[in-house]
């Protein structure tokens, strides 16, 4: 019971930390229709930056300045870059980023070594904020998961309740008909670019310290936020909050289920059959948690393109 | 720009004019170090390659070897075993006759067979594996050959000496949970430690292998671990795997004790924190072993390299030396190298280290060291990572307790 | 175009006399590195037909690549045991064959999907494939791969590096010969047609869906002898083939090279592979270069180097030979010095930055130089920063002024 409900805590919370990196991605595809393949840099650039300044200005500042750093080095790709390729189509946006995320990496590399770099929260932050049957459950994780939800909100009012939502919204999807109303479309795209490059730097700055800053954040993370995207439907804020909450639960669960597919397969009775041939079919599914989410992405992406909550393809 | 590269091709291309003509002129030894230099597996890489260059410094500083200088020759695998399969044969085409490598399993097991080949195909120009720390067992068993050389440790070694001395100070408990990174490595781990956790006494009450390097949250394996009531954690996880599971441990509040081969590799200390305080660490040397031999060679590292080696540059030091007492039983008179010879010599030489001698089995080529115990703790001499935490030295296995019975699965056949 | 097929023709007939020759000339560690790029060249050949004629952009490519590799070391396998008679240079046959069916399968359901999600489907099953393959022992080997040898046959032994460049490159020029002629048939045509107008080519009768099928499974079976050729030349293949890092380099190597023109993304495989291989022993930092390289050839070279080539190619003029030789005898220095002042910061800051330097500046109390470009530089000297500042600005400079030049020639053209 106790793991049930540690693992449902964790799932969610794990989750709304996907949500935050995910929500841009989402944002910008949904608007300009470029797969950011670099938006997973961001959450790494995040946590980098932050680990920088907290050293100088202190944890807190550091992690309110450097997401905004992050949604400058957006905007700046946005305009300085993706709007000089556009004219050759979304392929070619997508490799620029694709790019772009391999030489971030790089130079994260470069500037800061092939380590983990020793970026953590502050002890006094390191407290549990319950106690739940004899284990701690930490503070720090809560707060992960209500900056998110606060994020949501927030996200949720500016699109659905305000007028710059409305643009915004109007905006993906006729973006002409906008830009003929007089709207500046591309400045409202380089807002939405950059608005997800923070939102992303944010999740990495406040993430990165409780779990590692290290050079393969980005590509850890990168793919599954992908899948929360797909899974949810491209361009649907509502649908990456469910996706990501989704694939937050059955990470947390798949670890520590100690079922193979052989065992499933004892159910309908092939059980020993798949046993026998062994390979795939004993192979533990805790042991291959990570590829569960893009098991389900491939399946989604199979049987229903537009995603959990999408309404175009 | 590497420097050490840049001349390095331009020394080799110099010499290559040079001998070209001669013929008769004396071998030089050349040490190929294949390595991940770049990309993620650099972090260790780097580290047995500056244990190399010191190792071989020493070779030179005691006169070289058939009237030259030891050369060592570095490579970058960039990052997998297809490019290491070509960086060895352009280290073979340089005319490496000790070709060496440590980190990944992956690239050790291409190497290995790789090198069994050439030497089948190339009969009197054969060239020795000397490797200095991959780990995978079937190196030394299934895959064991005569060129093969493992002058590292392998989980069975490590682990048993770890599980020992952890029962002996009293700190292994009854109930162990064993967690490990799903490929060969880790499997290794989890059949060495159901292995010496029993004999110890002690039960594994759960054991589970998870992704490589790929989980953000460990969260539900520590959920996991508490459902199971176990006492201490075994682990042979690596890099963020374990900075993260210790973080995981400890932001629980789970009471528990980890042991683990790792703890050492950069950052991991510095990012863990002093939730890493009380972990196990079993490893080659630890900075505090070795009395006043071992501070003259920490110290002397340092003085030459710029960092003491608290990781895993002792091993290719260390390795080296052992090199260097075997080449002292070989005399090429200033012709060319047999590598068989070197080969057979291998087995026979010992070499003292600080904390105790080293040599090579030759059933199965694996060497036969001491090991260290350290537990993490402010107490210790030397702080890592700019923390004020470092390895305070629990005791030295010496080599006979630490070894493990060579793998019935070896079945080596000696050039004739 | 018509005009310059005879030029073309004798251009490739050297090309083919030269790569025959080539071996000749290198070492056996450079034939080995020329045999990469080969392999690397068909491979981006075989995904430039899905992206460059089909419009299908895949990001898991090495699958059907990797699926190849080990389909052949399957067979070198078997026929190693004596179970299956197949001459040693036929053994790509059964990774072509591997790839076929795989990529049949897989294509038949990725192609349902196109645009972005086409992508994702890709990326999904290469990324199963990469983390389900090291669980499967049996048909994978593990994490160790698995490992074969090649065995003689009519009195060749396969044992050089020549003779394995030999076959490999017979391979790769048939095999490019044939994704040729496949663009000039009918279906060809098609292919292009569908990346244009899909909707037109189902007016026109038919299937669009079977058609991509039949695109993909093509492209997949010349990436599985593509990596059936890598089997080969490795005599080794290994789970990590079937990683992000190959289908993204693939990516890579088309683009920069230029998908529109046939031999473009080759050109590009061949150049980037010879630039991995002779840059990752010069610096830590080539990853970073290529990255580097990638986007800029993406921002300026939209059609890549082959592209851009193929384009001036058709634009020049015999009396505008003069004029542009002046733009480019401006932009080709100019960007030498751009790259020259980046690559100065990089490495500078690279070391500046690492672990050691850090450790040896507090241990001395004061900084050494760095050597960049073969002289040392003082980290705190202003000269080591402006000389770098100073060959960018210097670079940007001329590029103004080569544009400058090349805008008043187009408008001095207009104005005839």
């Amino acid at each position: 019971m106790d793991f049930v409900l540690f693992s449902t805590l964790n799932g969610i919370i794990y989750g709304l930390l996907l949500f935050m990196v995910s929500a841009g991605l989402t944002l910008i595809f949904g608007m300009m229709g470029i797969v950011n393949f670099a938006h997973a840099s961001f959450y790494m650039l995040g946590a980098y930056i932050a680990y920088s300044l907290a050293k100088l200005i202190g944890f807190w500042p550091a992690i309110l300045l450097a997401p905004l750093l992050v949604g400058l080095i957006g905007v700046a790709i946005e305009r300085g870059m993706l709007r000089r390729v556009h004219k050759h189509g979304h392929a070619h946006e997508l490799l620029l980023t694709f790019g772009l995320a391999y030489v971030f990496e790089e130079t994260v590399k470069m500037l800061y070594g092939n380590y983990a770099v020793p970026y953590s929260i502050p002890a006094d932050l390191r407290f549990p904020a319950f106690t739940l049957s004899g284990a701690d459950y930490p503070f720090y994780r809560v707060f992960i998961g209500l900056t998110a939800l606060v994020m949501f909100a927030l996200l949720f009012w500016l699109l659905r309740r305000t007028r710059v939502g409305i643009i915004v919204r109007a905006a993906v999807r006729r973006p002409e008909m906008v830009g003929a109303l007089g709207h500046d479309v591309p400045k409202v795209f380089m807002g939405v670019f950059g608005i997800g490059a923070w939102l992303a730097g944010l999740a990495g700055a406040i993430s990165g310290a409780f779990f590692t800053t290290s050079p393969n954040m980005a590509l850890e993370l990168g793919i599954i936020v992908f899948v929360v995207v797909v899974v949810g439907g491209l361009g649907s804020l509502e649908g990456a909050l469910v996706a990501s909450l989704l694939i937050g639960l059955l990470t947390s669960f798949a670890a520590g289920a100690d079922v193979a597919l052989a065992d499933l397969g004892g159910l309908v009775g092939l059980g020993p059959a798949m046993k026998a041939i062994g390979g795939i079919f004993t192979v533990k599914l805790a042991t291959i948690a990570a590829s569960v989410p893009i098991l389900v992405m491939l399946v989604v992406l199979l049987l229903r393109p537009s995603g959990l909550m999408g309404d175009k393809t | 720009m590497q420097w050490t590269a840049m001349t390095r091709i331009a020394v080799v291309t110099l010499t290559a004019a040079i001998a070209a003509p001669g013929g008769a002129k004396a071998e030089q030894l050349k040490i190929a170090m294949i390595e991940a230099l770049s990309g993620p597996a650099a972090q260790t890489g780097i580290a047995f390659t500056e244990g190399m260059r010191y190792g071989v410094d020493r070779l030179n500083a005691a006169g070289g070897f058939n009237g030259q200088p030891v050369k060592l020759l570095e490579y970058d695998n960039q990052g997998g075993p297809t490019g290491a399969a070509e960086k060895l044969k352009a280290a073979i085409a340089e005319g490496a006759r000790i070709v060496s490598s440590a980190s990944s399993s992956a690239v050790a097991a291409q190497l290995s067979e790789d090198i069994r080949k050439h030497n089948l195909r190339n009969v009197g120009k054969e060239v020795i594996y000397f490797n200095v720390g991959s780990e995978a067992y079937e190196l030394t068993a299934e895959k064991c050959h005569f060129w093969f050389f493992r002058m590292g440790t392998n989980p069975y070694v490590r682990i048993k000496a770890l599980v020992r001395a952890m029962k002996d100070n009293n700190v292994l408990g009854e109930k162990i949970y064993s967690i490990n990174q799903n490929y060969s490595y880790g499997q290794d781990h989890e059949k060495a430690q159901a292995q010496f956790v029993k004999e110890a006494g002690a039960t594994v009450v759960e054991s589970v292998l998870h992704d490589v390097n790929k989980i953000q949250d460990f969260s539900p394996y520590v959920a996991k671990i508490k459902a199971s009531g176990a006492q201490t954690v075994i682990t042979g996880n690596w890099a963020n795997d374990i900075i993260l599971l210790i973080k995981a441990v400890g932001d629980a509040g789970l009471k528990v004790r980890i042991g683990n081969t790792s703890l050492d590799t950069p950052g991991t200390l510095g990012n863990a924190g002093a939730l890493a305080l009380g972990s196990y660490l079993v490893k080659i040397y630890n900075l505090e072993a070795g009395g006043a031999p071992g501070k003259a060679f920490i110290e002397d590292f340092k003085t030459k390299i710029g960092h003491y080696p608290y990781s895993e540059e002792p091993t290719s030091v260390f390795a080296t030396a052992l090199l260097g007492e075997a080449l002292k039983l070989v005399n090429f008179k200033g012709g060319d190298i047999d590598a068989k010879a070197v080969a057979l010599a291998l087995e026979k030489a010992k070499w003292e280290s600080p904390v105790g001698p080293w040599s090579v089995r030759a059933d199965d080529h694996q060497v036969i060291l001491p090991i260290t115990i350290s537990e993490v703790s402010r107490a210790a001499t030397y702080k890592v990572d700019t923390t004020d935490m470092g390895f305070k030295l629990v005791r030295v296995v010496p080599a006979d307790a630490a070894a493990v019975a060579p793998s019935p699965a070896c079945k080596m056949q000696r050039p004739g | 175009m018509r005009i310059g097929l005879g030029r073309v023709r004798s251009w490739l007939g050297l090309a083919g006399v030269l790569l025959t020759l080539l071996p000749f000339a290198l070492s056996p560690g450079a034939t080995g590195a020329a045999t990469s790029m080969l392999i690397a060249a068909l491979f981006a050949l075989s995904f430039n037909l899905m992206i460059g004629q089909g419009g299908m952009l895949s990001f898991g490519h090495a699958a059907y690549f990797a699926v190849g590799a080990f389909a052949t070391v399957h067979a070198m396998m078997a026929v190693e045991r004596g179970s299956l008679w197949l001459p040693t240079p036929l053994l790509p046959l059964a990774g072509a064959l591997a790839g076929l069916v795989v990529g049949a399968v897989a294509g038949y359901f990725a192609t349902l999907r196109s645009g972005v999600y086409f992508a994702m489907v890709t990326l999904a099953i290469a990324e199963l494939f990469h983390t389900l393959a090291p669980n499967i022992v049996g048909l994978f080997g593990g994490e160790s791969g698995l490992s074969a040898m090649r065995q003689p046959w009519l009195g060749l032994t396969f044992g050089s590096a020549r003779e394995v460049y030999g076959l490999v490159l017979g391979w790769a020029v048939l095999a490019g010969l044939a994704l040729y002629l496949y663009t000039q048939t009918p279906f060809g045509r098609l292919t292009l047609a569908l990346r244009d107008n899909e909707r037109r080519v189902a007016f026109l009768g038919f299937n669009p869906h079977r058609s991509k099928v039949l695109i993909f499974t093509i492209s997949a079976m010349f990436a599985g002898l593509a990596g059936g050729l890598l089997a080969v030349a490795n005599e080794s293949a290994n789970y990590v083939l079937f990683g992000l890092g190959y289908s993204a380099n693939v990516v890579l190597h088309t683009f920069i090279g230029g998908s529109t023109v046939f031999l473009g993304p080759a050109l590009g495989a061949a150049l980037l592979t010879l630039f991995g291989y002779v840059t990752s022993d010069l610096t830590r930092l080539w990853l970073l270069y290529q990255g580097l390289l990638f986007v800029v050839v993406m921002m300026f070279m939209p059609l890549g180097v082959g592209g851009f080539a193929l384009e001036k190619a058709k634009t020049a003029r015999s009396a505008d030979v003069s004029r542009s030789a002046v733009v480019y005898g401006l932009r080709v220095p100019a960007l030498g010095l751009v790259a020259a002042g980046t690559v100065f910061v990089c490495e500078t800051l690279g070391v500046l930055l690492s672990r050691d330097y850090l450790a040896q500046t507090e241990r001395l109390g004061k900084m050494l130089p760095i050597s960049v470009f073969g002289r040392g530089w003082m980290p705190n000297a202003p000269i080591t920063w402006l000389a770098p500042l100073a060959l960018f600005a210097l670079g940007l400079l001329l590029l103004r002024l080569a544009d400058r030049r090349a805008t008043a020639d187009s408008m001095a053209e207009s104005d005839r």
